[in-house]
Protein backbone atom coordinates (compact mmCIF):
# COMPACT_ATOMS: atom_id res chain seq x y z
CA UNK A 1 0.00 0.00 0.00
CA UNK A 2 1.15 3.28 -0.99
CA UNK A 3 0.85 6.07 2.04
CA UNK A 4 0.82 9.69 1.57
CA UNK A 5 4.54 10.35 2.95
CA UNK A 6 5.76 7.42 0.04
CA UNK A 7 3.67 9.63 -2.43
CA UNK A 8 4.73 12.91 -1.46
CA UNK A 9 8.17 11.11 -1.95
CA UNK A 10 7.81 9.81 -5.46
CA UNK A 11 6.34 13.48 -6.48
CA UNK A 12 9.79 14.69 -5.02
CA UNK A 13 11.81 12.75 -6.74
CA UNK A 14 9.75 12.44 -9.87
CA UNK A 15 9.77 16.45 -9.89
CA UNK A 16 13.55 17.30 -8.95
CA UNK A 17 15.12 14.42 -10.81
CA UNK A 18 16.70 16.10 -13.43
CA UNK A 19 18.02 19.01 -11.74
CA UNK A 20 19.42 16.96 -9.39
CA UNK A 21 21.09 14.96 -11.97
CA UNK A 22 22.76 18.30 -13.05
CA UNK A 23 24.00 18.88 -10.00
CA UNK A 24 25.28 15.99 -9.33
CA UNK A 25 27.62 15.64 -12.09
CA UNK A 26 28.87 18.76 -11.97
CA UNK A 27 29.80 17.63 -8.51
CA UNK A 28 31.65 14.85 -9.43
CA UNK A 29 32.17 15.23 -13.57
CA UNK A 30 30.62 11.48 -13.79
CA UNK A 31 27.62 10.40 -14.38
CA UNK A 32 28.05 6.85 -12.87
CA UNK A 33 29.05 8.83 -9.80
CA UNK A 34 26.51 11.41 -10.00
CA UNK A 35 24.05 8.65 -10.38
CA UNK A 36 25.39 6.71 -6.93
CA UNK A 37 25.39 10.65 -5.62
CA UNK A 38 21.86 11.02 -6.14
CA UNK A 39 20.44 7.89 -4.91
CA UNK A 40 22.35 7.75 -2.04
CA UNK A 41 21.19 11.47 -1.33
CA UNK A 42 17.54 10.44 -2.15
CA UNK A 43 17.64 7.56 0.16
CA UNK A 44 19.00 9.74 2.79
CA UNK A 45 16.06 11.77 2.24
CA UNK A 46 13.84 8.97 2.66
CA UNK A 47 15.24 7.86 5.61
CA UNK A 48 14.44 11.31 7.34
CA UNK A 49 10.92 12.02 5.55
CA UNK A 50 8.58 12.66 8.41
CA UNK A 51 11.18 15.53 9.30
CA UNK A 52 12.03 16.78 5.83
CA UNK A 53 9.15 16.46 3.76
CA UNK A 54 8.07 20.35 4.29
CA UNK A 55 11.88 21.24 2.12
CA UNK A 56 12.95 17.89 0.90
CA UNK A 57 15.26 20.02 -1.64
CA UNK A 58 17.47 21.86 0.49
CA UNK A 59 18.02 18.64 2.73
CA UNK A 60 18.83 16.12 -0.43
CA UNK A 61 21.69 18.85 -2.08
CA UNK A 62 23.39 19.59 1.27
CA UNK A 63 23.36 15.59 1.79
CA UNK A 64 24.57 15.76 -1.97
CA UNK A 65 27.29 18.39 -1.12
CA UNK A 66 28.75 16.49 1.98
CA UNK A 67 28.77 12.95 0.73
CA UNK A 68 30.59 14.04 -2.69
CA UNK A 69 33.32 15.38 -0.09
CA UNK A 70 33.27 12.47 1.50
CA UNK A 71 33.92 10.02 -0.23
CA UNK A 72 36.26 11.67 -2.26
CA UNK A 73 37.92 12.16 1.21
CA UNK A 74 37.57 8.67 1.87
CA UNK A 75 39.28 7.70 -1.45
CA UNK A 76 36.37 4.88 -2.20
CA UNK A 77 37.30 5.68 -5.51
CA UNK A 78 39.82 7.70 -8.17
CA UNK A 79 38.71 10.93 -9.63
CA UNK A 80 39.36 10.45 -13.86
CA UNK A 81 39.05 13.22 -16.33
CA UNK A 82 35.99 12.78 -18.45
CA UNK A 83 36.33 11.10 -21.38
CA UNK A 84 34.15 11.99 -24.11
CA UNK A 85 30.49 11.94 -22.91
CA UNK A 86 27.32 13.00 -25.26
CA UNK A 87 28.56 14.82 -28.10
CA UNK A 88 25.32 16.53 -29.38
CA UNK A 89 26.77 19.75 -29.23
CA UNK A 90 28.95 21.02 -32.54
CA UNK A 91 32.11 20.80 -32.75
CA UNK A 92 33.64 24.08 -31.12
CA UNK A 93 31.06 24.45 -27.96
CA UNK A 94 32.14 20.56 -27.36
CA UNK A 95 35.72 21.33 -27.34
CA UNK A 96 35.14 24.32 -24.88
CA UNK A 97 32.76 21.81 -22.60
CA UNK A 98 35.25 18.59 -22.61
CA UNK A 99 37.82 21.24 -21.65
CA UNK A 100 35.65 22.69 -18.65
CA UNK A 101 35.18 19.06 -17.62
CA UNK A 102 38.36 17.71 -17.65
CA UNK A 103 39.74 20.88 -15.77
CA UNK A 104 36.48 20.95 -12.82
CA UNK A 105 37.62 16.92 -12.52
CA UNK A 106 41.43 18.09 -11.77
CA UNK A 107 40.11 19.89 -8.87
CA UNK A 108 39.75 18.48 -5.56
CA UNK A 109 35.64 17.57 -4.44
CA UNK A 110 36.04 21.00 -1.84
CA UNK A 111 37.11 23.12 -4.70
CA UNK A 112 34.50 21.36 -7.22
CA UNK A 113 32.25 22.06 -4.68
CA UNK A 114 32.53 25.22 -3.85
CA UNK A 115 32.63 26.44 -7.29
CA UNK A 116 29.66 24.47 -8.41
CA UNK A 117 27.29 26.42 -5.74
CA UNK A 118 29.09 29.79 -6.60
CA UNK A 119 29.01 29.93 -10.15
CA UNK A 120 25.69 27.17 -10.96
CA UNK A 121 23.35 27.17 -7.69
CA UNK A 122 24.29 30.85 -7.49
CA UNK A 123 24.86 30.79 -3.72
CA UNK A 124 26.47 33.70 -1.73
CA UNK A 125 29.59 33.03 0.29
CA UNK A 126 28.33 33.07 3.27
CA UNK A 127 24.77 30.77 1.80
CA UNK A 128 27.38 28.46 0.46
CA UNK A 129 29.66 28.62 3.77
CA UNK A 130 26.61 27.50 5.60
CA UNK A 131 25.55 24.75 3.06
CA UNK A 132 29.15 23.19 3.13
CA UNK A 133 29.65 24.19 7.07
CA UNK A 134 32.51 26.06 6.47
CA UNK A 135 33.78 29.56 7.34
CA UNK A 136 33.18 32.63 4.66
CA UNK A 137 36.75 32.67 4.35
CA UNK A 138 37.02 29.45 3.78
CA UNK A 139 34.65 29.73 1.30
CA UNK A 140 36.71 32.70 -0.44
CA UNK A 141 40.06 31.14 -0.23
CA UNK A 142 38.66 27.58 -1.89
CA UNK A 143 36.60 29.91 -4.48
CA UNK A 144 40.11 31.84 -5.56
CA UNK A 145 42.38 28.53 -5.09
CA UNK A 146 39.89 26.52 -7.57
CA UNK A 147 39.53 29.69 -10.13
CA UNK A 148 43.52 29.99 -10.10
CA UNK A 149 43.58 26.43 -10.72
CA UNK A 150 41.18 26.53 -13.16
CA UNK A 151 43.18 29.23 -14.74
CA UNK A 152 46.16 26.97 -14.81
CA UNK A 153 44.73 23.90 -16.05
CA UNK A 154 42.75 25.47 -18.61
CA UNK A 155 44.33 28.76 -20.08
CA UNK A 156 41.53 28.65 -23.34
CA UNK A 157 39.12 28.98 -20.27
CA UNK A 158 40.65 32.20 -18.85
CA UNK A 159 38.37 34.43 -20.86
CA UNK A 160 35.52 32.43 -19.10
CA UNK A 161 37.35 32.53 -15.61
CA UNK A 162 38.28 36.41 -15.85
CA UNK A 163 41.80 37.64 -14.31
CA UNK A 164 40.58 39.22 -11.12
CA UNK A 165 38.27 35.82 -10.06
CA UNK B 1 33.53 38.21 -12.96
CA UNK B 2 32.62 34.45 -14.04
CA UNK B 3 29.24 35.21 -16.22
CA UNK B 4 30.64 33.10 -18.66
CA UNK B 5 31.73 30.85 -16.41
CA UNK B 6 28.24 30.51 -14.88
CA UNK B 7 27.01 30.16 -18.58
CA UNK B 8 29.40 27.19 -19.37
CA UNK B 9 28.48 25.42 -16.27
CA UNK B 10 24.86 25.49 -17.06
CA UNK B 11 25.63 24.36 -20.84
CA UNK B 12 27.28 21.65 -19.30
CA UNK B 13 24.49 20.63 -17.09
CA UNK B 14 21.92 21.08 -19.21
CA UNK B 15 23.53 18.39 -21.86
CA UNK B 16 23.01 15.85 -18.84
CA UNK B 17 19.82 13.95 -19.01
CA UNK B 18 18.12 12.76 -16.07
CA UNK B 19 20.15 9.89 -14.19
CA UNK B 20 17.42 6.61 -13.17
CA UNK B 21 17.30 6.06 -9.71
CA UNK B 22 16.53 2.92 -8.28
CA UNK B 23 12.48 2.50 -7.96
CA UNK B 24 12.72 0.94 -4.37
CA UNK B 25 14.81 4.15 -3.27
CA UNK B 26 11.38 4.68 0.21
CA UNK B 27 11.58 1.04 0.61
CA UNK B 28 15.23 1.02 1.04
CA UNK B 29 15.35 4.31 2.74
CA UNK B 30 12.31 3.49 5.56
CA UNK B 31 14.38 -0.11 5.73
CA UNK B 32 17.18 1.73 7.23
CA UNK B 33 15.38 3.95 9.53
CA UNK B 34 14.03 0.90 11.29
CA UNK B 35 17.43 -0.78 11.23
CA UNK B 36 19.04 2.33 12.65
CA UNK B 37 16.00 2.67 15.08
CA UNK B 38 16.63 -1.14 16.00
CA UNK B 39 20.51 -0.63 16.36
CA UNK B 40 19.23 2.78 18.75
CA UNK B 41 17.38 1.07 20.72
CA UNK B 42 19.98 -2.39 21.13
CA UNK B 43 22.51 0.28 21.57
CA UNK B 44 21.09 1.81 24.84
CA UNK B 45 20.31 -1.86 26.38
CA UNK B 46 24.32 -2.62 25.57
CA UNK B 47 24.82 0.60 27.30
CA UNK B 48 22.75 0.04 30.00
CA UNK B 49 23.83 -3.54 30.32
CA UNK B 50 27.46 -2.44 30.19
CA UNK B 51 27.03 0.11 32.78
CA UNK B 52 25.70 -2.60 35.34
CA UNK B 53 28.54 -5.70 34.41
CA UNK B 54 31.09 -2.32 35.05
CA UNK B 55 29.91 -1.76 38.14
CA UNK B 56 30.23 -5.60 38.98
CA UNK B 57 33.59 -5.81 37.83
CA UNK B 58 34.54 -2.59 39.84
CA UNK B 59 33.57 -4.00 42.86
CA UNK B 60 35.06 -6.91 41.92
CA UNK B 61 38.38 -7.85 44.64
CA UNK B 62 40.01 -9.63 41.62
CA UNK B 63 40.00 -6.98 39.14
CA UNK B 64 43.39 -7.28 38.48
CA UNK B 65 44.10 -10.73 38.30
CA UNK B 66 41.71 -10.75 35.00
CA UNK B 67 44.27 -8.38 32.24
CA UNK B 68 46.92 -11.44 31.53
CA UNK B 69 49.65 -8.42 30.70
CA UNK B 70 49.46 -7.10 34.11
CA UNK B 71 48.12 -3.07 34.47
CA UNK B 72 48.57 -0.20 32.52
CA UNK B 73 51.68 1.71 34.37
CA UNK B 74 49.99 4.88 36.59
CA UNK B 75 50.03 8.10 33.64
CA UNK B 76 50.26 5.15 30.70
CA UNK B 77 52.45 3.42 28.77
CA UNK B 78 53.82 3.09 24.85
CA UNK B 79 52.30 -0.03 23.64
CA UNK B 80 55.00 -2.96 22.56
CA UNK B 81 53.08 -3.29 19.23
CA UNK B 82 52.72 0.23 17.16
CA UNK B 83 50.65 -0.98 14.37
CA UNK B 84 48.72 1.27 11.64
CA UNK B 85 45.13 2.12 12.11
CA UNK B 86 42.38 -0.09 10.11
CA UNK B 87 41.05 2.49 6.61
CA UNK B 88 37.59 2.09 8.20
CA UNK B 89 38.69 3.43 11.83
CA UNK B 90 36.49 6.32 12.62
CA UNK B 91 37.27 9.72 12.88
CA UNK B 92 37.52 11.60 16.16
CA UNK B 93 36.58 14.78 16.40
CA UNK B 94 36.22 15.21 20.05
CA UNK B 95 40.36 16.00 20.01
CA UNK B 96 40.07 15.69 24.08
CA UNK B 97 41.08 12.67 24.09
CA UNK B 98 43.95 12.47 26.79
CA UNK B 99 47.32 12.21 26.76
CA UNK B 100 49.09 10.35 23.92
CA UNK B 101 52.04 7.57 24.25
CA UNK B 102 52.62 7.71 20.45
CA UNK B 103 52.03 9.71 17.53
CA UNK B 104 52.37 8.83 13.73
CA UNK B 105 51.01 9.92 10.09
CA UNK B 106 49.06 6.82 8.61
CA UNK B 107 49.08 4.95 5.26
CA UNK B 108 46.21 7.09 4.84
CA UNK B 109 47.93 10.18 5.87
CA UNK B 110 45.64 10.59 8.42
CA UNK B 111 47.08 11.92 12.23
CA UNK B 112 47.08 9.15 14.60
CA UNK B 113 47.77 8.99 18.42
CA UNK B 114 47.38 6.35 20.34
CA UNK B 115 46.31 7.08 24.15
CA UNK B 116 48.47 6.54 26.53
CA UNK B 117 45.84 4.89 29.24
CA UNK B 118 44.32 2.49 27.46
CA UNK B 119 46.45 1.76 24.26
CA UNK B 120 43.62 2.95 21.90
CA UNK B 121 44.89 4.32 18.23
CA UNK B 122 42.52 7.25 17.06
CA UNK B 123 42.44 8.61 13.67
CA UNK B 124 42.50 12.16 14.72
CA UNK B 125 40.04 14.81 12.60
CA UNK B 126 42.55 18.13 13.67
CA UNK B 127 40.85 21.24 11.83
CA UNK B 128 43.15 22.11 8.76
CA UNK B 129 44.84 19.26 8.19
CA UNK B 130 46.22 18.80 4.62
CA UNK B 131 47.79 16.10 3.06
CA UNK B 132 50.76 18.49 1.81
CA UNK B 133 51.31 19.48 5.05
CA UNK B 134 52.27 16.49 7.26
CA UNK B 135 54.70 17.26 9.83
CA UNK B 136 52.95 16.40 13.43
CA UNK B 137 55.30 16.32 16.80
CA UNK B 138 54.10 14.76 20.42
CA UNK B 139 56.09 16.05 23.23
CA UNK B 140 58.40 13.94 25.28
CA UNK B 141 55.18 13.97 27.90
CA UNK B 142 52.31 12.96 25.11
CA UNK B 143 50.48 16.03 26.62
CA UNK B 144 50.83 18.31 23.19
CA UNK B 145 50.77 17.39 19.70
CA UNK B 146 52.11 20.11 17.52
CA UNK B 147 51.19 20.29 13.73
CA UNK B 148 50.71 22.99 11.16
CA UNK B 149 47.85 24.10 8.77
CA UNK B 150 46.99 27.25 6.82
CA UNK B 151 44.14 29.59 8.49
CA UNK B 152 42.81 32.65 6.91
CA UNK B 153 46.08 33.01 4.17
CA UNK B 154 48.81 32.55 6.90
CA UNK B 155 50.84 29.62 7.93
CA UNK B 156 50.41 28.63 11.81
CA UNK B 157 52.76 25.94 13.78
CA UNK B 158 49.73 25.07 16.31
CA UNK B 159 50.00 23.04 19.70
CA UNK B 160 47.05 20.90 20.65
CA UNK B 161 46.55 19.53 24.20
CA UNK B 162 44.83 16.55 24.07
CA UNK B 163 43.59 16.69 27.72
CA UNK B 164 41.54 19.76 26.91
CA UNK B 165 41.12 19.20 23.55
CA UNK B 166 41.91 23.15 23.12
CA UNK B 167 44.62 24.22 19.91
CA UNK B 168 46.97 27.00 20.92
CA UNK B 169 48.69 28.53 17.64
CA UNK B 170 52.64 29.02 18.31
CA UNK B 171 54.01 30.46 15.46
CA UNK B 172 52.14 32.32 12.54
CA UNK B 173 53.68 33.07 8.98
CA UNK B 174 51.72 35.35 6.24
CA UNK B 175 51.20 32.97 3.05
CA UNK B 176 50.11 29.93 2.18
CA UNK B 177 53.16 28.88 -0.10
CA UNK B 178 55.45 28.05 2.95
CA UNK B 179 55.87 24.28 4.71
CA UNK B 180 57.40 23.51 7.75
CA UNK B 181 59.54 20.46 6.72
CA UNK B 182 60.06 19.05 10.82
CA UNK B 183 58.95 19.96 13.59
CA UNK B 184 60.91 18.21 16.83
CA UNK B 185 60.24 18.91 20.87
CA UNK B 186 62.87 19.89 23.30
CA UNK B 187 63.81 17.00 25.87
CA UNK B 188 61.45 18.22 28.02
CA UNK B 189 59.19 20.00 25.86
CA UNK B 190 60.29 23.45 26.31
CA UNK B 191 60.85 24.83 23.01
CA UNK B 192 59.07 23.75 19.63
CA UNK B 193 61.96 23.80 16.70
CA UNK B 194 61.41 23.44 13.36
CA UNK B 195 62.80 23.73 10.20
CA UNK B 196 61.29 24.89 6.22
CA UNK B 197 63.32 24.26 2.54
CA UNK B 198 61.20 27.73 1.68
CA UNK B 199 60.23 30.36 4.57
CA UNK B 200 59.39 33.19 2.07
CA UNK B 201 62.55 33.28 0.08
CA UNK B 202 64.73 31.50 2.15
CA UNK B 203 65.50 28.34 4.11
CA UNK B 204 65.04 28.65 7.75
CA UNK B 205 65.01 27.35 11.12
CA UNK B 206 63.46 28.41 14.09
CA UNK B 207 62.46 27.72 17.96
CA UNK B 208 59.10 28.50 19.33
CA UNK B 209 57.14 28.48 22.43
CA UNK B 210 53.87 30.31 23.47
CA UNK B 211 54.40 33.87 24.08
CA UNK B 212 58.09 33.60 22.21
CA UNK B 213 59.39 33.00 18.47
CA UNK B 214 62.81 32.99 16.85
CA UNK B 215 63.72 32.75 13.05
CA UNK B 216 66.92 31.87 11.64
CA UNK B 217 67.48 32.75 8.08
CA UNK B 218 69.98 29.66 6.51
CA UNK B 219 72.56 30.40 3.00
CA UNK B 220 71.19 26.23 2.95
CA UNK B 221 68.55 23.80 3.01
CA UNK B 222 68.47 22.23 6.30
CA UNK B 223 67.20 18.45 6.92
CA UNK B 224 66.44 18.76 10.47
CA UNK B 225 66.71 20.47 13.60
CA UNK B 226 66.99 19.60 16.99
CA UNK B 227 67.00 22.42 20.60
CA UNK B 228 67.84 22.00 24.11
CA UNK B 229 65.66 22.70 26.81
CA UNK B 230 67.86 26.24 27.09
CA UNK B 231 66.65 27.04 23.88
CA UNK B 232 69.91 26.31 21.85
CA UNK B 233 69.17 25.22 18.33
CA UNK B 234 71.23 22.80 15.94
CA UNK B 235 70.84 21.69 12.64
CA UNK B 236 71.83 19.16 10.02
CA UNK B 237 71.87 20.15 6.27
CA UNK B 238 70.83 18.03 3.46
CA UNK B 239 74.63 17.15 2.49
CA UNK B 240 74.64 15.73 6.28
CA UNK B 241 76.51 18.38 7.86
CA UNK B 242 76.02 19.27 11.42
CA UNK B 243 75.55 22.59 12.68
CA UNK B 244 76.28 23.40 16.46
CA UNK B 245 75.82 26.99 18.44
CA UNK B 246 79.16 28.31 19.00
CA UNK B 247 80.14 29.45 22.26
CA UNK B 248 79.80 32.92 23.08
CA UNK B 249 78.51 33.89 19.45
CA UNK B 250 74.72 33.88 18.08
CA UNK B 251 75.97 32.01 15.03
CA UNK B 252 75.88 28.41 14.47
CA UNK B 253 79.43 26.47 13.34
CA UNK B 254 79.62 23.68 11.49
CA UNK B 255 81.15 20.36 13.18
CA UNK B 256 83.59 17.86 10.73
CA UNK B 257 82.29 14.44 11.45
CA UNK B 258 82.84 11.30 9.54
CA UNK B 259 79.20 10.47 9.59
CA UNK B 260 76.53 11.66 7.27
CA UNK B 261 73.68 13.51 10.09
CA UNK B 262 70.12 12.89 9.29
CA UNK B 263 67.69 13.62 12.07
CA UNK B 264 68.75 13.91 15.65
CA UNK B 265 67.90 14.94 18.90
CA UNK B 266 69.70 16.27 22.47
CA UNK B 267 70.06 14.52 25.61
CA UNK B 268 68.60 16.38 28.53
CA UNK B 269 71.59 18.14 29.33
CA UNK B 270 72.49 19.09 26.32
CA UNK B 271 76.13 17.11 26.08
CA UNK B 272 75.10 14.62 23.51
CA UNK B 273 73.41 14.04 20.30
CA UNK B 274 71.39 10.97 19.31
CA UNK B 275 72.35 10.71 15.53
CA UNK B 276 70.28 9.83 12.76
CA UNK B 277 72.82 8.15 10.26
CA UNK B 278 73.37 6.19 7.09
CA UNK B 279 72.18 2.76 7.59
CA UNK B 280 75.33 0.54 9.42
CA UNK B 281 75.63 -2.17 12.48
CA UNK B 282 75.87 0.52 15.51
CA UNK B 283 74.35 3.77 16.46
CA UNK B 284 76.23 7.22 16.53
CA UNK B 285 75.43 9.65 19.38
CA UNK B 286 77.65 12.66 18.96
CA UNK B 287 79.34 14.29 22.72
CA UNK B 288 79.14 18.46 22.10
CA UNK B 289 82.08 18.51 24.76
CA UNK B 290 84.18 16.40 22.86
CA UNK B 291 83.02 16.96 19.49
CA UNK B 292 83.67 13.17 18.53
CA UNK B 293 81.10 10.73 17.42
CA UNK B 294 80.51 7.95 19.81
CA UNK B 295 79.64 4.36 18.65
CA UNK B 296 77.48 1.72 20.04
CA UNK B 297 77.77 -1.84 17.60
CA UNK B 298 74.80 -3.74 18.00
CA UNK B 299 75.31 -6.84 20.06
CA UNK B 300 75.74 -9.87 18.20
CA UNK B 301 72.97 -12.21 17.09
CA UNK B 302 70.70 -8.45 16.95
CA UNK B 303 70.13 -6.52 14.23
CA UNK B 304 72.19 -6.54 11.06
CA UNK B 305 72.49 -3.54 9.29
CA UNK B 306 69.65 -1.40 9.82
CA UNK B 307 68.67 2.81 9.27
CA UNK B 308 68.37 4.15 13.16
CA UNK B 309 66.03 7.19 13.63
CA UNK B 310 66.68 8.80 17.51
CA UNK B 311 62.94 9.16 18.74
CA UNK B 312 64.21 10.54 22.23
CA UNK B 313 66.14 10.08 25.48
CA UNK B 314 64.97 8.29 28.74
CA UNK B 315 67.27 10.55 30.58
CA UNK B 316 71.25 12.05 29.73
CA UNK B 317 72.43 8.74 29.08
CA UNK B 318 69.69 6.26 27.53
CA UNK B 319 68.39 7.27 24.00
CA UNK B 320 65.38 6.01 22.21
CA UNK B 321 66.11 4.51 18.45
CA UNK B 322 63.34 3.65 16.12
CA UNK B 323 65.85 0.76 13.95
CA UNK B 324 64.80 -0.34 10.33
CA UNK B 325 66.56 -3.47 9.47
CA UNK B 326 67.65 -3.61 5.78
CA UNK B 327 66.73 -7.33 5.78
CA UNK B 328 63.13 -6.87 5.46
CA UNK B 329 62.14 -7.09 9.41
CA UNK B 330 60.10 -4.67 11.34
CA UNK B 331 61.18 -2.09 12.68
CA UNK B 332 61.98 -2.02 16.26
CA UNK B 333 62.39 0.28 19.76
CA UNK B 334 65.91 -0.17 21.13
CA UNK B 335 66.96 1.80 24.24
CA UNK B 336 71.09 1.66 24.44
CA UNK B 337 73.43 4.07 26.00
CA UNK B 338 75.94 6.32 23.49
CA UNK B 339 78.76 4.24 23.58
CA UNK B 340 80.35 0.53 24.93
CA UNK B 341 81.24 0.86 28.23
CA UNK B 342 81.30 -0.72 32.05
CA UNK B 343 77.63 0.99 32.48
CA UNK B 344 76.54 0.30 29.16
CA UNK B 345 73.02 -0.91 28.41
CA UNK B 346 71.55 -2.34 25.46
CA UNK B 347 68.24 -3.16 25.16
CA UNK B 348 66.36 -4.29 21.70
CA UNK B 349 63.21 -5.64 21.07
CA UNK B 350 61.46 -2.72 23.19
CA UNK B 351 59.00 -2.10 21.11
CA UNK B 352 57.86 -3.32 17.54
CA UNK B 353 56.57 -0.68 14.88
CA UNK B 354 54.49 -2.26 12.22
CA UNK B 355 55.76 -0.56 8.91
CA UNK B 356 58.89 1.52 8.00
CA UNK B 357 56.08 4.36 6.74
CA UNK B 358 55.12 4.77 10.43
CA UNK B 359 58.53 4.49 11.60
CA UNK B 360 59.36 7.64 9.41
CA UNK B 361 56.65 9.52 11.26
CA UNK B 362 56.97 8.34 14.34
CA UNK B 363 56.68 10.31 17.60
CA UNK B 364 56.99 9.13 20.92
CA UNK B 365 56.56 10.20 24.75
CA UNK B 366 59.33 9.20 25.79
CA UNK B 367 58.56 10.30 29.41
CA UNK B 368 56.39 7.21 29.39
CA UNK B 369 59.06 4.73 29.74
CA UNK B 370 59.61 3.43 33.27
CA UNK B 371 63.46 3.61 34.48
CA UNK B 372 65.87 1.17 34.11
CA UNK B 373 65.82 -1.53 37.00
CA UNK B 374 68.68 -3.10 36.05
CA UNK B 375 67.14 -6.36 34.73
CA UNK B 376 66.96 -7.69 31.31
CA UNK B 377 63.14 -8.43 32.06
CA UNK B 378 61.84 -5.34 33.05
CA UNK B 379 58.95 -4.25 30.51
CA UNK B 380 59.34 -0.82 29.30
CA UNK B 381 56.02 -0.77 27.45
CA UNK B 382 52.61 -2.24 27.61
CA UNK B 383 50.61 -4.81 25.54
CA UNK B 384 47.69 -4.08 25.78
CA UNK B 385 46.04 -6.89 23.78
CA UNK B 386 43.46 -6.36 20.95
CA UNK B 387 42.96 -2.70 21.08
CA UNK B 388 41.36 -2.32 17.46
CA UNK B 389 38.15 -3.76 18.82
CA UNK B 390 36.23 -4.45 22.26
CA UNK B 391 38.96 -3.60 25.48
CA UNK B 392 39.65 -7.52 26.26
CA UNK B 393 38.40 -6.95 29.92
CA UNK B 394 34.95 -6.28 29.09
CA UNK B 395 34.01 -8.05 26.22
CA UNK B 396 32.06 -10.42 28.01
CA UNK B 397 30.29 -7.79 29.32
CA UNK B 398 29.71 -6.22 26.08
CA UNK B 399 28.74 -10.44 24.46
CA UNK B 400 26.11 -10.88 27.57
CA UNK B 401 24.96 -7.06 26.56
CA UNK B 402 24.42 -7.77 22.82
CA UNK B 403 22.63 -11.21 23.47
CA UNK B 404 20.40 -9.83 25.95
CA UNK B 405 19.25 -6.84 23.58
CA UNK B 406 18.98 -9.67 20.82
CA UNK B 407 16.50 -11.62 23.38
CA UNK B 408 14.66 -8.17 24.24
CA UNK B 409 14.06 -7.20 20.91
CA UNK B 410 12.81 -10.72 19.53
CA UNK B 411 10.56 -10.57 22.55
CA UNK B 412 9.15 -7.64 21.45
CA UNK B 413 8.97 -8.33 17.96
CA UNK B 414 7.06 -11.57 18.95
CA UNK B 415 4.92 -9.45 21.92
CA UNK B 416 4.00 -7.02 18.55
CA UNK B 417 2.90 -9.79 16.38
CA UNK B 418 0.70 -11.19 18.98
CA UNK B 419 -1.01 -7.30 19.31
CA UNK B 420 -1.37 -7.05 15.61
Amino acid sequence: MITGDEAGFDAFVAGRQAALSRTAYLLTGDHHLAQDLVQAALMQAARHWTRIHTSPEAYVRRAMYHQNISWWRRRRFTESPLLGHDGTADAVDTDLRLTLDQALARLTAKQRTVLVLRFYEDLTEVETARALDLSTSTVKSTTRHALARLRTLAPELADLIGADA
Amino acid sequence: MSDDLRTRMHHVADEVTPLPVSADLWRRGRAARRRAQALAVAAVLVFLASVGGGVALWSAPDREARTASGEVPAGGAIPSRIEDIPEDLEVTTDLAVGRASVAFISATGDPVVITANDGVPRRLGLPGWALERRTLALSPDGRFLAYQRVDAGTTVISRLDLETGREEVLHRQPGEELTYDTLTWSPGGEWLAWSSSRYGDVPAVGRIRPGESRTTALPFTPSSVAVTDSGALALTSMRGGLFLPVDGQRGLGRVTTDVSVGAFAFSPDGHYLSLGTEPGTSSSTFDVRTQEVLRHPFPPGTLGRSAARPVGWLDDRLQVLVVQPFDGSVPELVVTTPDVGAASTWRGSVGSVSTNGIANSLSLAVDLIPDLDGTSSQELTHDFGDTAGTPRDVSWIIGLGVAAAIALLLGLRLLWRRLT
